[in-house]
């Protein structure tokens, strides 16, 4: 039996791997990270380790960010790596001087510094990258390093999230243009203060595509109807769009043409549509108010939401697939704006 | 078997409940008495104790010889199985970090020095004593509260990479088994 020299450390590494195990499923996750910088074995215990399913995200947004990496869980964060946390620890990573040009200073972030630490975490918990926040307005040569990476990483991404106030709309059809992976949900998250060129972004091959956007002053008109006609999502979800009759109807004649059959629900924030317009030349059945009909929204791959449907217009396409559309409910904003709702029922004896 | 003690036996807890009682030696023949709902914590000796078929007439005339753990570790493993025989089964834990809180009698328990902490989970281990396990690790993963890397590394004893590197290159540098 060995027996520890130093009465005042414990070598945890001499002791059976079930009970190693036992002592680290104590620690937390900083600890954890903390105990792997310890030495390259630590690091080896660490990867052998299975350990719940958690997501992990990373945040690109230089300057805007203090906590550039977090683990999830069920849509709660679990735990946070803060800037000072990461930079504390810098020098354990014991990269290259080359890249020491890249440490971060108070409050500020670099990208390539986020990517380190975000390859170090990644592989001691043998992880592909869950989530990635960008900010629009990245420049070019950002763009490129952030898409060659995750291309070289990963063939797919579960979410994509562009957050921000400014957007750079070459950059973003630039990281449209250079990603060979997959994106299981994209979001927008943006508050622009002036007007966006329509983007570029190809063929929207997402299952889930949100724009959050509550500036009626500058509605969503950075896409097109064309792309959503084109797109293969099965979640469309848009704030605040600028979207009028003729384009509602014509997404709407397409999809009763067997466009986008995949598709579960498509929602947007419009001024008041005037129906008439909104279904000319579509046979239509109006709902009695006093039918109702719940759908569930999701979001994630979640369910988020009961909706409950009074009365609305049933569409209905030669294969039987029934489609209800309504607009109903303003949203607080300065002008009025209210949801359009189009959702495919599950069940196509509906 | 018929070992005399050779030390006075050592009366952990007087057992009042239950009348069916085994005798341990430890490796430096130190004589333990535990009761049975004490001794079916460690899997190791409720497997023994039903391999050599002792029975609550003959258990007191076979003690038990355990040459893998001292006195010391057995008088506090002893405790432990005394105190917790009762307890009700642990439910299992289904996240990653441990949700349970140490109890204060167990908590100073094993408010002991590293190298006892260290040769009582070795103990532990071999007598397969899941929740004395349990807490002993609780305690050693408090230790790394608020620590460095390089704190961490003195406290649990982590050679560096060059210590491990040159370790490694020793022992391959030694000659092997034929020599």
């Amino acid at each position: 039996m060995y027996i520890a020299s130093d009465p005042k450390t414990i070598p945890i590494l001499r002791l059976p791997f079930l009970s190693i195990r036992n002592i680290l499923q104590n620690f937390d996750y900083l600890e954890i990270i903390d105990f792997s910088l310890a030495s390259k074995k630590c690091q080896f215990v660490i990867q052998s380790m299975k350990f719940q399913t958690f997501g992990v995200c990373v945040r690109l947004q230089p300057e805007t960010e203090s906590v550039p990496i977090t683990f999830y869980r069920d849509g709660d964060w679990i735990c946070k790596f803060s800037i000072d946390y990461l930079n504390a620890r810098y020098k354990y990573l014991k990269r290259n001087t080359a890249l020491t040009q890249y440490k971060t200073e108070i409050n500020t972030i670099c990208i390539e510094f986020t990517k380190e630490w975000a390859d170090y975490t990644l592989a001691l918990f043998r992880k592909d990258l869950s989530c990635l926040v960008l900010i629009p307005n990245s420049s070019t040569q950002e763009i490129l390093s952030i898409t060659d990476w995750i291309n070289k990483k990963q063939s797919t991404l579960e979410y994509c999230e562009f957050s921000g106030d400014d957007t750079n709309p070459d950059s973003l059809d630039l990281f449209f243009e250079n990603r060979k992976f997959s994106i299981g949900n994209l979001s927008f998250v943006l508050r622009p203060e002036h007007k966006i060129r329509p983007l570029k972004l190809g063929v929207l091959h997402v299952d889930e595509f949100f724009v959050k956007n509550r500036s009626s002053k500058h509605p969503v008109n950075w896409l097109t109807v064309d792309d959503i006609m084109n797109s293969l999502c099965r979640i469309i979800m848009i704030e605040t769009c600028s979207f009028d009759e003729n384009d509602i109807n014509r997404i709407l004649k397409g999809w009763l043409n067997g466009n986008k059959s995949q598709l579960k629900s498509f929602t947007v924030v419009l001024k008041m549509l005037n129906f008439e317009l909104v279904l000319d030349g579509i046979d239509f059945e109006r709902k009695d108010e006093t039918l109702k009909r719940e759908f569930e929204f999701e979001f994630a791959g979640r369910q988020c939401n009961t909706h409950q449907f009074t009365g609305g217009f049933d569409i209905r396409r030669k294969d039987g697939t029934l489609a209800t559309i309504q607009q109903r409910y303003r949203i607080p904003s300065r002008d009025p704006m209210f949801w359009f709702m189009m959702v495919v029922w599950p069940n196509n004896s509906k | 078997m018929s070992v005399e003690p050779e030390v006075p036996i050592v009366q952990v807890e007087e057992v009042r409940e239950n009348p069916v009682l085994y005798k341990i030696i430890s490796s430096d023949n130190h004589v333990f008495t535990i009761s049975e709902h004490a001794v079916k914590l460690s899997k190791t000796l409720w497997d023994l104790i039903t391999n050599l078929g002792l029975t609550a007439e003959n258990a007191l005339d076979n003690p038990i010889p355990v040459e893998n753990v001292n006195g010391k570790n057995m008088e506090t493993i002893v405790q432990f199985c005394e105190r917790h025989k009762y307890d009700e089964e642990e439910p299992e834990y289904t996240n990653y970090i441990r949700e349970f809180v140490l109890p204060e009698w167990d908590r100073q328990l094993l408010s002991i020095d590293n190298e006892e902490l260290f040769q009582l989970i070795l103990a532990t281990n071999y007598l397969d004593i899941q929740k004395l396990m349990d807490y002993c690790c609780r305690v050693i993963g408090d230790m790394a509260k608020d620590k460095t890397p390089e704190e961490l590394r003195i406290i649990y004893g982590i050679p560096t990479d060059a210590e491990d590197d040159a370790l490694e290159r020793s022992a391959s540098d030694s000659p092997g088994p034929s020599g």
